[in-house]
């Protein structure tokens, strides 16, 4: 079945590829809690090192880099609240709220779990289920993509507990900011406001470097002394056997690791989805298969597990179509393709059986990273954490405002890009201040563009038809996932109304009983 | 007007003002380029008449029903306890992915002008769910620590920071910048050695980001036209 699978695994285990993985696994990690600089960026940072190696100890190398740098923007999200890399949005939502509550190295510990948990996840679904899904992969057109995208934004419900519709008004403004820029079907300049720099529109990673880490940096320096409050808690909190005890209370609910990792790999196989998407549909269903959804955002380990779990799991599922039909599926497996092409390796069928050692060295050598992030996330993870918790509100702040200003000047070595994503940032923190919750804005900015794509080239694709539209309500895909964003849209109503049901008999039937309920209320309110 | 209704007021007055600067800009015909923006801009221009006008209504009935935490609320017996506790977990949550963080009742603290009230407001991001762990409550560093000026001082140096990053380049944008921060941090420069002290951490810190970036990871910074690196 595996044609070379015995001689990839004797090629795995020797010194010089563990060691490879080894110094993969950390530059990667390095690069990922970096703000700023994505798995993308960092792979491509090391795409000429490759040129030296051969074949299979390139792609060896570049697997584990990938995998410590999805792993590492997960460090950054927790501690300071900035996501190192797009992948680790969700991340922040119940992370930081852990590193306030003096539970930052909770937070490490089991993100650690539930990375290894997605990786070895992805890497077991890129062996063995790869080639028969990659046809499913191939029946995604741009129509699928639309209500992918429009499933996305049903994560507005869970994002905004307070207000619904000032939820969706700052998902709104999230789309509005996607469309900054050259067009991405017509090819128009939009909203560019005279600035030639914003042509390329507003880099992802600068909105969310502004939208996270500048109000947290605000924060902070209005109100040094919380943080000080919340490490002095963190340092009581540290006790013995606490590693074990979280890695239990992880493995203790595997539904919620299985779904995750499981949600990671097929979005990770989806072209142009990857981790970003995976991680806010990962955190947003274990927000809704929870049975205390309303703890979400206020620290949860659930809550960082989800997104961890998710976008490790996309670096094996990416690479399903890479692989298989030579679709990246992801912008960091881009890369990765680069290296394939440069040896001179043709993606497709072919590769798994004439090239079977090579394949399944990489493939080996990815689940081997997702196993090294165990150690070397713990110990270096770890040490980070007790080097934030230790460093003094006085120096790490501006350290990190520093490391933010690179970060979104790197991303396109524009000045501009600097002013925006601190301009960005102050409008979050005024927007987080009238209710417009930043992350829903992120989370539009994310989305804008696959729905967008999806829409007009749907429209173009289907421009023959006598109802272009039609074609959207149409494909069985299609229809399949409206019924999902339906049963998306309706299951808080659906839970308000078990809660409700539930209520009744306990206590007044007007009193809201549960935080649920209390929510659910007020999304009543808000429509 | 409650604080509320004046909050959801400057929020669709802000998203309005947003969707007609926007509105004014179509300045691009292609069909395809045009009908997502527009229905975006249609989309917001809806939103926030709803959130403008349901805080109106509000406005007009007299009370406000949206659960904002006024201690008013449940000291009229509003709500029992046990929900009021859950209610205040729920919309104080110390995230930005609930979208109100603790800073935000500090900021109604603040703005409500009790010293207090502001500076345990300022923990409430922690406090609500340490309380229910049984933890106690840590006071912050310097009680009354919040002064009205931190918030635009905070907001205007990060602004500078940003735009002085392109002029001026990373070594000394970043080192001013470093210290600027450490000393609004402080809510003062501390003394000659705690600010030598700072030049010095902002010295070791700015060339070590820089040598990282420009050397190992060959992003090239911006440069200092005035000091020439």
């Amino acid at each position: 079945m595996f044609p070379g699978i015995d001689e990839a695994l004797a090629q795995v285990v020797s010194p010089t590829m563990l060691a490879l993985c080894l110094v993969g696994v950390i530059a990667g990690m390095a690069v990922g809690a970096t703000p700023g600089l994505s798995a993308t960026v960092g792979l491509a940072l090391l795409l000429p090192i490759t040129f030296t190696l051969d074949p299979a100890r390139g792609l060896v190398l570049m697997g584990a880099f990938y995998s410590g740098a999805i792993y590492g923007g997960s460090f950054t999200a927790i501690l300071v609240n900035s996501p190192g890399t797009p992948s680790s949005i969700a991340t922040t939502f119940d992370g930081y709220p852990m590193t306030r509550k003096g539970r930052s190295e909770v937070a490490i510990i089991a993100v650690t779990t539930g990375s290894v948990v997605g990786g070895l996840v992805g890497v077991v679904g890129l062996l063995l289920l790869g080639p028969a899904i990659a046809d499913v992969v191939l029946a995604f057109g741009p129509q699928e993509y639309f209500w992918l995208g429009i499933f996305g934004l049903t994560m507005i419900a869970g994002l905004a507990a307070k207000s619904l519709v000032k939820g969706f008004a700052a998902g709104f403004i999230g789309l509005l900011i996607s469309t900054i820029g050259i067009a991405p079907v017509g090819g128009d300049v939009r909203f560019t406001f005279g600035f030639t720099q914003m042509q390329a529109g507003v880099p992802l990673i600068v909105a969310l470097i502004g939208f996270f880490t500048i109000p947290a940096m605000i924060d902070l320096m209005v109100d040094p002394g919380s943080r000080a409050a919340a490490m002095r808690r963190e340092a009581r909190r540290r006790e013995p056997g606490l590693l074990m005890r979280t890695v239990r209370d992880v493995l203790s609910r595997p539904v919620n690791l299985a779904r995750s990792a499981v949600i990671g790999t097929f979005v990770g196989m989806l072209p142009g989805a990857g981790g970003n998407v995976a991680n806010l549909i990962a955190y947003n269903e274990a927000k809704r298969a929870s049975k205390t959804p309303e703890e979400f955002g206020t620290g949860k380990v659930d809550g960082v597990v989800a997104p961890e779990t998710a976008n490790n799991a996309v670096v094996g599922g990416g690479l399903i179509p890479l692989l298989t039909l030579g679709i990246p599926g992801a912008p960091a497996d881009a890369v990765i393709f680069g290296v394939l092409m440069l040896h001179g390796l043709r993606p497709g069928a072919d590769l798994f059986t004439e090239q079977g050692s090579l394949t399944f060295t990489f493939i080996l050598a990815l689940g081997v990273s997702a196993l090294l992030l165990a150690p070397v996330g713990l110990i270096v993870g770890r040490g980070l954490q007790r080097a934030v918790v230790r460093t003094p509100t006085t120096y790490l702040v501006p350290a990190i405002a520093l490391l933010t200003m690179i970060g979104a000047y790197a991303v396109r070595n524009n000045p501009l890009d600097v002013v925006i994503m601190v301009a960005l940032g102050l409008l979050g923190y005024g927007l987080r201040h009238l209710g417009l919750p930043p992350p829903a804005v992120v989370l539009g900015v994310v989305l804008g563009p696959i729905i967008e794509s999806g829409l007009g080239q749907g429209l173009l694709t289907a421009s023959g038809d006598a109802q272009p539209w039609l074609s959207f309500f149409t494909r069985p895909i299609s229809v399949g996932i409206i019924a999902v964003v339906l049963i998306a849209l309706l299951w808080p109503v659906l839970g308000r109304w078990r809660a409700q049901r539930a209520a009744r008999p306990a206590g007044p039937p007007d009193g809201p009983e549960t935080g649920r309920g209390a929510e659910g209320t007020e999304r009543e309110d808000a429509r | 007007m409650s604080r509320d209704v004046i909050r959801d007021l400057v929020a669709a007055g802000l998203i309005l003002a947003v969707a007609a600067l926007f509105w004014t800009r179509q300045d691009f015909d292609t069909p395809s380029d045009v009908i997502f923006p527009r229905f975006v801009l249609v989309v917001l221009i809806v939103l926030a008449t709803a959130v403008g006008g349901g805080a109106l209504l509000r406005m007009r009935r007299g009370a406000s029903p949206t659960r904002s935490g006024t201690p008013d609320a449940d000291a009229a017996g509003e709500l029992p306890p046990e929900a009021a506790r859950m209610r205040d977990r729920n919309e104080n949550p110390p995230t930005a992915a609930e979208g109100v963080p603790a800073g935000t009742a500090a900021a109604a603290a603040e703005a409500a002008g009790s010293p207090h009230a502001s500076g345990a407001a300022a923990r409430t991001g922690a406090g609500a769910d340490e309380a229910e762990d049984g933890d106690e409550e840590e006071p912050a560093d310097s009680p009354g620590e919040r002064p009205r000026w931190a918030l635009p001082a905070a907001a205007a140096l990060l602004l500078a920071w940003g735009a002085a990053f392109g002029l001026f380049g990373i070594t000394l944008s970043g080192v001013v910048a470093f210290v600027l921060a450490a000393v609004l941090i402080r809510r003062g420069p501390g003394g000659t050695r705690r600010l030598l002290l700072d030049v010095a951490v902002a010295l070791v810190v700015v060339l070590f980001c820089w040598a990282v970036f420009t050397r190992l990871l060959y992003v090239p910074l911006p440069v200092s036209v005035i000091l020439g690196v």
